[in-house]
C-alpha cells in the first residue's frame, strides 16, 4: 500500500455523493485510492482547498459535482466550473502535473459512472505518480 | 509640462469641487514618484505624472472613501477604480476622474541593476532617461525599460474620464503574449523548473498584496491561522501556494498595471502570473477587467455554454 496514491475527492453532497453510494449499494468495484469529502455543492469548493491538499501532500485532487443544469441550488457547478478551469490552468501553468486534478459530473443514478470515473481519475494520478512538486517535504 | 494638470487640480480645488487631489510628487528617490495629496490649491503645484509613477494611485484611494476627491489617474489605474465601484468599495459620484497620458511605468530595478552604482538624480527628456551618479552620466531608452505589463497593455488611456488631459501616450497596441505562450508550450517539468527559479526568491514580505489596489480584505488568507493556508517559512511549496491563491483571488480582478511587479523588492516577474491571468480571461470568456463600472467581475457570473472541454 506504501506506494499507492492517495486522491482526495470533493463529492457534492446531492449527485455524486449519492453516486458513490449506489455504486457502493450496487457492489461495484472501484479503486480505493479516493478518500471522500462530502461538500453541500461543487461551487462550495474554493480552490484553495485544491491547492492546499495538494500542498498537503496528496497525490491527487477530484472533484465531482452535479451535471450542468441539474445542481440543487440551480447555479452553483455553473460558478464551480468558471473557478474550477482557471486554478487547473494556473496549476497546469506553474509546472504541477495536469494529471493530478481532475474535474467530473456525475449524477446520483451514475453509479456506475462514478467506478468508472474513479478509475480513470485513480490511473491518471498513478501515471503522473507521488506527489513530489507542490508537496511540502516534512 | 505638467502646467495643464496643475492648474485643472488648482481650479478644482479652488473652487471646492473636490475636498482634495490624488496623484504623485516627486519623491525623495531618483525615478521614484511618490502618491500625493493635494488638499489646498497652492498644493497643485507639486502634482507630477509620468513613468516613474510605479504604484496604482487606486490603492490610496479607496483609502478615503467617503471624500469628494480628484483621482489623477492613467489606463490602468481608471480601470481599478472601476473595478472598486462595481466591488462597492467606492462611490462613482465621490470621485473626479483626471485621465492623463501614459507612455508605460519605468522598470526601475532594471535601470538600476544596468547603471551598477547608485544613481542620485534622474529626469525625463524626451524619449529617454537621463541618470546621474556614481557612474557619472548616461541614457536609457525609455521604451526599453518599461514594465513588462505596461508592454501588453491594451488600455493606456483612461476610460471615460471627467477630465482629460491631452499629450502624447502609449499606442494601445495589439497585446504582446509572446513569452507567456513560450512558457506554456514548455513540459511541466521545464515550466516547475522556470517558476520554482523566479519564485523561490520571494521571501513572502506581501508587498506585493499591500500595494495590490485589488487586495483589500480585512483578514487575508495568508494571516488565517485556522486553518494554516501557507506556513511561514521559506519551502517553496508555501511560497508557491501563496502566490497560486493570491492569483486565483486576482482571476478577472487583475488590471495588470504591473504595481506589485514593481513593488517587489527581490525584482520577481509577477507579471509572468498576472499577464497568464489577462490572457487566460481574454480567451476563455471574452473578459477584460475594468472596462466599465457595472460590469461583474468574470468569477461572479456564469454563462451555460462555458468550456468544459476539462472536465472528465
Amino acid at each position: 500500500m506504501k506506494d499507492e496514491p492517495k486522491i482526495l475527492a470533493f463529492l457534492c453532497n446531492w449527485c455524486s455523493y449519492a453516486g458513490a453510494d449506489l455504486a457502493g449499494t450496487s457492489r461495484i468495484q472501484y479503486p480505493t485510492n479516493i478518500r471522500v469529502i462530502r461538500v453541500p455543492c461543487s461551487g462550495r469548493v474554493n480552490p484553495q482547498f485544491i491547492v492546499k491538499a495538494l500542498h498537503d501532500g496528496l497525490d491527487g485532487v477530484w472533484i465531482s459535482g452535479c451535471h450542468i443544469g441539474d445542481c440543487h441550488y440551480q447555479t452553483g457547478n455553473y460558478y464551480a466550473r468558471r473557478r474550477f478551469y482557471v486554478i487547473k490552468n494556473l496549476l497546469e501553468y506553474v509546472g504541477v502535473e495536469p494529471e493530478r486534478v481532475q474535474f467530473s459530473w456525475v449524477s446520483a443514478s451514475e453509479g456506475k459512472k462514478f467506478a468508472e470515473v474513479a478509475r480513470v481519475v485513480t490511473e491518471k494520478v498513478k501515471k503522473a505518480g507521488r506527489a513530489k512538486r507542490l508537496a511540502k517535504k516534512r | 509640462m505638467f502646467e495643464k494638470l496643475r492648474e485643472t487640480a488648482r481650479e478644482l480645488l479652488s473652487k471646492g469641487e473636490v475636498e482634495c487631489v490624488l496623484g504623485f510628487a516627486e519623491g525623495t528617490l531618483p525615478m521614484f514618484y511618490t502618491p500625493y495629496l493635494a488638499r489646498k490649491p497652492e498644493e497643485a503645484e507639486k502634482l507630477v505624472y509620468g513613468p516613474f509613477a510605479a504604484p496604482n494611485i487606486a490603492t490610496y484611494l479607496r483609502k478615503l472613501k467617503g471624500k469628494k476627491a480628484a483621482v489623477i489617474v492613467r489606463g490602468c489605474e481608471s480601470r481599478t477604480i472601476n473595478l472598486l465601484i462595481s466591488e462597492k468599495q467606492l462611490n462613482r459620484d465621490d470621485v473626479k476622474i483626471i485621465g492623463v497620458p501614459c507612455v508605460g511605468a519605468l522598470d526601475r530595478k532594471r535601470i538600476l541593476k544596468d547603471y551598477g552604482g547608485e544613481i542620485r538624480e534622474a529626469r525625463i527628456e524626451g524619449e529617454k532617461v537621463i541618470v546621474k551618479g556614481d557612474n557619472g552620466e548616461k541614457a536609457y531608452v525609455l521604451e526599453e525599460y518599461i514594465s513588462p505589463s505596461c508592454r501588453s497593455c491594451l488600455y493606456p488611456e483612461a476610460i471615460d474620464p471627467d477630465i482629460k488631459i491631452e499629450g502624447p501616450s502609449r499606442d494601445g497596441e495589439k497585446a504582446d503574449f509572446s513569452d507567456i505562450e513560450r512558457i506554456e508550450k514548455m513540459s511541466p517539468a521545464e515550466k516547475w523548473e522556470f517558476f520554482e527559479k523566479e519564485l523561490s526568491k520571494c521571501i513572502r514580505c506581501y508587498a506585493c498584496r499591500e500595494i495590490c489596489p485589488m487586495c483589500y480584505c480585512d483578514s487575508c488568507f495568508v494571516d488565517s491561522n485556522r486553518p494554516v493556508w501557507v506556513e511561514p517559512g521559506f519551502d517553496y511549496s508555501d511560497i508557491l501556494s501563496f502566490h497560486l491563491i493570491k492569483m486565483y483571488h486576482m482571476a478577472g480582478r487583475c488590471v495588470d498595471c504591473g504595481a506589485c511587479e514593481r513593488a517587489c523588492p527581490l525584482g520577481i516577474r509577477l507579471s509572468f502570473l498576472t499577464r497568464k491571468l489577462t490572457k487566460d480571461m481574454k480567451e476563455a470568456y471574452n473578459f477584460v477587467s475594468g472596462l466599465s463600472p457595472e460590469e461583474k467581475p468574470a468569477l461572479g457570473v456564469f454563462s451555460p455554454d462555458d468550456r468544459e472541454d476539462f472536465i472528465l
